[in-house]
């Protein structure tokens, strides 16, 4: 009987499945090709060949240089630490907001959110305003109070690079690791209990092994962000001469006086980095590799929460101490110089003024910049939100040939400096293939689909992971067809991933600096870059007036939608 | 359903994107400082209603940067350029960058501030002297202040000078070009700098405001940007050096093959014609035009002007760029 039913299944199953999944497969290369492999082409292209003809030199020259060798050495330090760092730190919170009974969970929740709407290059300034080893705001009061001889601090340091990445970057893990508790099954770890084990035992033996795959693609994230981003060192280290693989990218191409060279050697030194996280991809899949981690989502009710007791109190207080110090310190310090007359004048209220918002909105680029923003960031949300679910189901469900493949290509073009790639999308999109997006819109939106689809694509494949095989194959016993239990079952327990996936690439493309500031046309100003370009121009106060006000309207967004999805989170 | 609201909306915000393209305008590629394009802006359009003029500004390797990569792309989106560093124009022309204009306002400018093929003139004056924080308890005073460049290797300013970096800026790099041209200075003056502990920023007002905030004792700045942060009360001081001033000219040109020619002619005729130099002298800039009243008396400064042989700046300077980065070791 049974034999029978699953012949009859396979046989109803066969073509048709065979068809849709071919399609989809096909859809996924074609799109994936002309969004990553292009521009990627073309970068190569360039390190490799000059003027046609084949010359390796330049790659080896590049790789070969001190200058750039103690980057590559800088860039994996930095990226190690803020890796381990801000791991641990995702994890923790995720399991004490996610699964203990500390108190004002929601709040905290939502607090800690904000880091990763605020643009880390705002951060550092922030910091840098704070603790600059030369004339930090609160450096000097240090020293004045305690009467030190030294500036007690350093933020341009390797040490406070990391430190301000860590705090920018450990949402990563934990926005992943927080929604797969919340998904897991709470009997594993009820019998886990039932039969005798402590409770450091059920979090080291059923906790951690069930939401490895979701620390560990937070934990990549953090990596590949780490390796390739560029705001945060050039802020704090550039003036101490500490480079990594992307400032010195930017520095070879603008020490160049913007001759091509420049341009073709931040592409070889672009294929360096390529190569490092390509390498950390196989890394993170090898480890991944080893065990089942289904987490059978759907058949039950929420996990109890474990009961703190006395440790409660204190780690509350941490909890209160780490959202300070990460979150309220360099808001705070943006508003308070976007307040301020003129920078390097001292915090004192005789010296503030609301000039700096009317200077900002009186410039006409104000508006035009946030619209643009707005117009470029919810269509790239949208469009890998679906276009990275299609690859995570390609990749987890159908299992195609080269599907590896497809994983390293989607996620390929964030661990490219974002500078680079505008520079693979301008030579692919501005005439030399017979399509011209230069100067629009569309150039910023391919490019952002290219650098954030690997986002939606790790949340759909983390999610779709956890969605066992047997509550499809179940629908289709009860006579569901292949396309009715993809609508019916899969995609609503996946649809909580799928939205974080939109609010992953929409609040990062909102205040988006590094890909857009080599793409904007003189019409198309995006918001990020209007700060970056304020900031850059030595208006500090004024790009912090902007930034406030971006900040402000990011919170906003972000509180209006989640508030019109919020009957669809629960499962 | 809200989902498919939301991609509704955004695509037809997209198509009202692209429609907002209208006749009418003129794009300027600037490393000029935004409020003094602001104010350009302003009273261009208030001359010509019927003419948008937009800007895009950025520090001068960044627009170059931008304008490479757009002739590499075929065309340059821009009508005029306005940078900071003449030599950078020598440069522009040969690659072709540039067109020919001979505006009928070149009357009052000297012809020394004029290419004399026709394709950039100077429209304002840019000069580096020395600034300081004035506060008290963080800053200097005008009389401790270095007064001349040599000054600045006094062991008593170790550590404590910044300058921008040439590659970043066009003024800086302008002036570090004349510096090494020198046989007065040259290379061995900047080893001297670097010796004593001489930082780089990576932009030009960024230097003004950490030589404000007290990071740095002395910073070499320009005049026109320290001006500006003075008039907002930024606690920055700044002079002239008393020997060897170096002034550069900031030339605009107009763009080869430009989208908008005859907009662009106005724009490069309004800029240098006596009223757009006033517009730039109430902005705290230095006027090309020798009818044009300023504060200060730009003759006096002219008087102990470094000796420049822009040939060889036009020629050399990425040569001259490349030893600095070589002794700052970038």
């Amino acid at each position: 009987m049974n034999r029978n039913m699953n012949a009859d299944l396979a046989a109803v199953d066969g073509r048709r499945r065979l068809n849709m999944d071919k399609l989809l497969t096909i859809i996924c290369f074609v799109l994936l090709f002309i969004i990553v492999i292009i521009p990627i082409f073309m970068i190569i292209y360039n390190a490799f060949f000059f003027e046609g003809t084949f010359s390796i030199d330049l790659f080896k020259e590049q790789l070969t240089a001190d200058k750039n060798l103690s980057a590559m050495w800088n860039t994996l330090k930095i990226a190690l630490f803020a890796t381990i760092l801000g791991t641990i730190m995702g994890v923790f919170y995720a399991w004490l907001l996610g699964r203990s009974d500390i108190p004002a969970k929601g709040l905290m929740r939502a607090l800690f959110n904000i880091p990763y709407m605020f643009p880390p290059f705002l951060g550092a300034m922030a910091w840098d305003l704070l603790l600059n080893g030369r004339s930090g705001y609160l450096n000097r009061f240090l020293m004045t109070t305690f009467g030190l001889s030294k500036m007690p601090f350093n933020i341009n340091s390797i040490a406070g690079i990391v430190f301000v990445e860590v705090s920018y970057y450990f949402p990563f893990v934990f926005l992943q690791v927080v929604s797969a508790l919340e998904r897991m099954d709470p009997t594993l770890e009820e019998s886990a209990r039932i039969a005798g084990a402590k409770q450091g035992t059920v979090i080291r033996r059923i906790t951690l092994p069930l939401v490895k795959p979701a620390i560990s693609a937070g934990a990549l994230l953090i990596l590949t962000t780490s390796l390739a981003h560029f705001g945060v060192p050039s802020i704090l280290g550039y003036a101490q001469g500490i480079y990594t693989l992307p400032t010195r990218i930017y520095a070879v191409i603008y020490n160049s006086g913007g001759s091509f060279e420049g341009i073709r050697q931040g592409a070889a030194l672009s294929v360096m980095l390529v190569a490092v996280v390509a390498l950390a991809l196989v890394l993170q899949n090898k480890i991944l590799s080893t065990g089942n981690y289904d987490i059978i989502k759907g058949k039950s009710m929420r996990p109890t929460l474990i009961k703190l007791r006395g440790a409660k109190a204190p780690l509350f207080l941490v909890a209160i101490f780490t959202l300070i110090l990460i979150v309220f310190v360099p808001l705070v310090m943006i508003v308070l110089i976007s307040f301020i007359k003129a920078y390097g004048l001292p915090l004192t209220p005789g010296n503030f003024t609301i000039a700096q918002y009317l200077k900002v909105f009186k410039a006409g680029g104000t508006l035009d910049s946030i619209k643009n923003s707005l117009i470029v960031s919810i269509t790239a949300g949208v469009v890998c939100m679906f276009l990275g679910t299609l690859v995570a189901y390609v990749v987890q469900k159908i299992k195609p040939k080269g599907k590896e493949a497809l994983e390293v290509i989607s996620v390929l073009p964030y661990s490219i400096p974002g500078t680079v790639l505008s520079i693979g999308v301008i030579l692919a999109w501005s005439g030399n293939l017979g399509i011209t997006l230069y100067n629009t819109l569309w150039i910023i939106l391919v490019a952002y689909m290219a650098r954030y689809l690997s986002f939606s694509m790790k949340t759909s494949s983390a999610a779709l992971l956890q969605v066992h095989s047997s509550l499809e194959e179940a629908a289709r016993v009860c006579g569901a067809s292949h396309s009715e239990s993809l609508a019916d079952i899969t995609l609503p327990l996946i649809r909580p991933a799928m939205v974080s996936g939109f609010f992953l690439i929409f609040l990062p493309a909102m205040r988006e600096v590094t890909t857009s500031i080599l793409l904007y046309g003189p019409y198309t100003r995006t918001l990020g870059v209007q700060i970056y370009s304020l900031r850059d121009a030595g208006m500090i106060p004024q790009a912090a007036a902007l930034a406030t006000v971006a900040i402000g309207l990011i919170i906003i967004l972000n509180a209006i939608v989640t508030q019109i999805t919020k009957d669809r989170k629960g499962v | 359903m809200k989902k498919l609201v939301t991609l509704v909306l955004a695509l037809c915000l997209f198509a009202f994107a692209f429609n907002a393209m209208a006749a009418g305008k003129v794009m300027l590629y600037s490393s000029m400082q935004e409020a003094q394009l602001q104010a350009v802006k302003d009273a261009f359009e208030a001359k010509y209603p019927d003419v948008t003029m937009d800007y895009y500004f950025a520090s001068g390797g960044k627009v170059i940067t931008k304008m490479s990569t757009e002739a590499q792309a075929g065309q340059i989106e821009a009508d005029l350029v306005w940078l900071g560093d003449p030599s950078d124009y020598e440069g522009f022309k040969n690659a072709g960058y540039l067109q020919q204009y001979t505006s009928a306002e070149l009357d009052h400018i000297a012809p020394d501030y004029v290419d004399a093929d026709g394709y950039y003139t100077a429209a304002r004056l840019v000069t580096m002297g020395i600034a300081w924080c004035s506060l008290d308890g963080i800053g200097i005073t005008a009389e401790e202040a270095p007064k001349t460049w040599k000054e600045l290797l006094d062991p008593k300013w170790k550590d404590q000078i910044i300058m921008t970096d040439p590659a970043q800026s066009s003024p800086s790099k302008y002036w570090m070009a004349a510096m090494m041209q020198n046989e007065e200075y040259g290379p061995a003056y900047f080893e001297a700098l670097r010796d004593n502990g001489l930082q780089l920023e990576s932009g030009t007002t960024a230097t003004h405001n950490v030589v404000a905030a007290g990071s740095y004792q002395v910073g070499i700045c320009l005049d026109y940007v320290s001006a500006n942060l003075m008039a907002e009360g930024s606690p920055l001081d700044f002079h002239y050096t008393t020997e060897d001033v170096v002034t550069m000219t900031s030339p605009v040109g107009i763009i080869a093959n430009c989208a908008n020619p005859d907009n662009a002619k106005l724009l490069y005729d309004f800029i240098i014609s006596k009223e757009g130099q006033e517009v730039l002298v109430a902005n705290n800039l230095v006027t090309v035009r020798d009818d044009v009243e300023m504060a200060i008396d730009t003759s006096a400064i002219a008087a102990v002007n470094m000796k420049v042989d822009f040939d060889d700046l036009a020629e050399n300077t990425d040569n001259y760029l490349a030893k600095f980065n070589e002794i700052f070791n970038k």
